[in-house]
């Protein structure tokens, strides 16, 4: 669906299942690849925007966290607080909730981030992203559709360029470029992307504006 | 505190894979289709900043001032940023800070990397950089092995989780 991706193979439960143990519970195809890539964007004033005359999109909420640098050193490690600090930030800013939020680029290295990730941006009770995630709640056409783009496991992660990546990905949507994997009447979205283990991390909102 | 309002006009990507490119043809591949797609060109931007965490790889750190010198824009300010896996978001918070404390009107936000030609262990060893070393990476534990962890925290019911917890504060403390 997504023809810049790094993996283009269409993988079922069974494929990961039956794929080798990286390290117990992970299994080889629960983690993203490392790839090559880059992406950009051109960030301006909303002056510089309107005398364009070109379609562009408001970036309505930014978020900055910090967590502990090591794993050892958090009292909970189902949760991470750098995530749950910039999407609050970010979240009041905007003056959005979570409800509001019609898709979502977030950082998945590994399944199990992504579930953590969802939870921690307030997508679903602590404890529950698992359930929904196997009812189809991320699916393009559910409640909430997570990684339009194939996110870091089948898009790539490219380190230094997925951030920028995930925004590239929201002008895409809004701007009528997804084609096949385009979420319907999506109007506001949200990026979200952590360093190592999430010892820093970003949350941006975006809003889409209608040209007159 | 009162910022003004910023907007995304354009974006672009190369393809994410495996890329035969150096480090900084690729970056300017995804600068060229960002610029393209905002109907700007190279001279309006006003500042650049750019993310990237294994530039030494391909034997370029210091990359902004040669992306911009690249863009034929050498005397626009450019900086870079790494915070690991993060980087593309935390150097574009800067990118929207900047513009939106009206130093800027108008900025590029890059992130680029190229690491797959080192080869699966030298990258596994490169990544482990961005864990905190000394208790992290330098022990082992590389990044699959501290989601696992996390993933086996998130498995596990409660209160066995409490017990484990309070099990290895107590050690510690000894150990302190």
């Amino acid at each position: 669906m997504n023809p810049k991706a790094h993996v283009h193979k269409k993988i079922t439960v069974d494929d990961v299942l039956k794929s080798p143990v990286v390290a117990s519970p992970l299994k080889l195809l629960d983690c993203c690849p490392f790839s090559d890539g880059a992406s950009g964007a051109i960030l301006c004033s909303e002056e510089f925007a309107k005398k364009s005359g070109r379609p562009y999109i408001e970036v309505i909420g930014s978020g900055r966290g910090a967590s502990p640098a090591s794993v050892q050193g958090r009292e909970d490690i189902t949760t991470i607080p750098s995530t749950v600090a910039a999407a609050r930030q970010a979240y009041k800013m905007a003056g959005v909730s979570p409800k509001d939020i019609d898709f979502a680029e977030v950082h998945d290295c590994f399944t199990i981030a992504e579930i953590i990730d969802i939870e921690d941006l307030g997508f679903f009770p602590k404890g529950k992203a698992a359930h929904a995630v196997r009812d189809g709640a991320t699916r393009l056409n559910g409640e909430i559709p997570i990684n339009p783009s194939g996110g870091l496991k089948s898009k790539g992660h490219p380190i230094g360029a997925t951030g920028v990546g995930q925004v590239a990905e929201v002008f895409e949507q809004f701007t009528g470029k997804a084609g096949e994997r385009t979420v319907p009447n999506s109007e506001i979205a949200l990026t979200h992307n952590f360093g190592a283990t999430g010892a820093s991390a970003a949350v941006h909102i975006f809003k889409k504006v209608d040209k007159k | 505190m009162t910022t003004n309002k910023v907007c995304l006009l354009g974006a672009g990507s190369t393809k994410y894979g495996k890329l035969n490119e150096s480090i900084i043809e690729i970056a300017l591949n995804a600068a060229k289709d960002a610029v393209e797609s905002a109907g700007i060109t190279p001279k309006e931007i006003q500042a650049g900043y750019i993310s990237n965490v294994f530039g030494v790889a391909d034997k370029q750190v210091h990359m902004a001032p040669v992306i911009m010198s690249n863009l034929g824009i050498p005397y626009v300010p450019g900086l870079t940023i790494e915070s690991a896996c993060g980087s593309g978001s935390v150097m574009f918070r800067e990118a929207y800070a900047n513009v939106a404390a009206g130093f800027y009107d108008c900025v590029l936000a890059l992130g680029v990397e190229k690491v797959t030609h080192t080869g699966t262990a030298r990258s596994t060893t490169l990544f482990s950089y961005c864990s905190d070393f000394f208790y992290e990476g330098g022990n082992g534990a590389s990044f699959p092995g501290l989601f696992a962890s996390m993933a086996r925290a998130y498995m596990t019911p409660t209160r066995q989780l409490k017990k484990t917890s309070l099990t290895l504060q107590s050690r510690t403390m000894k150990m302190g």
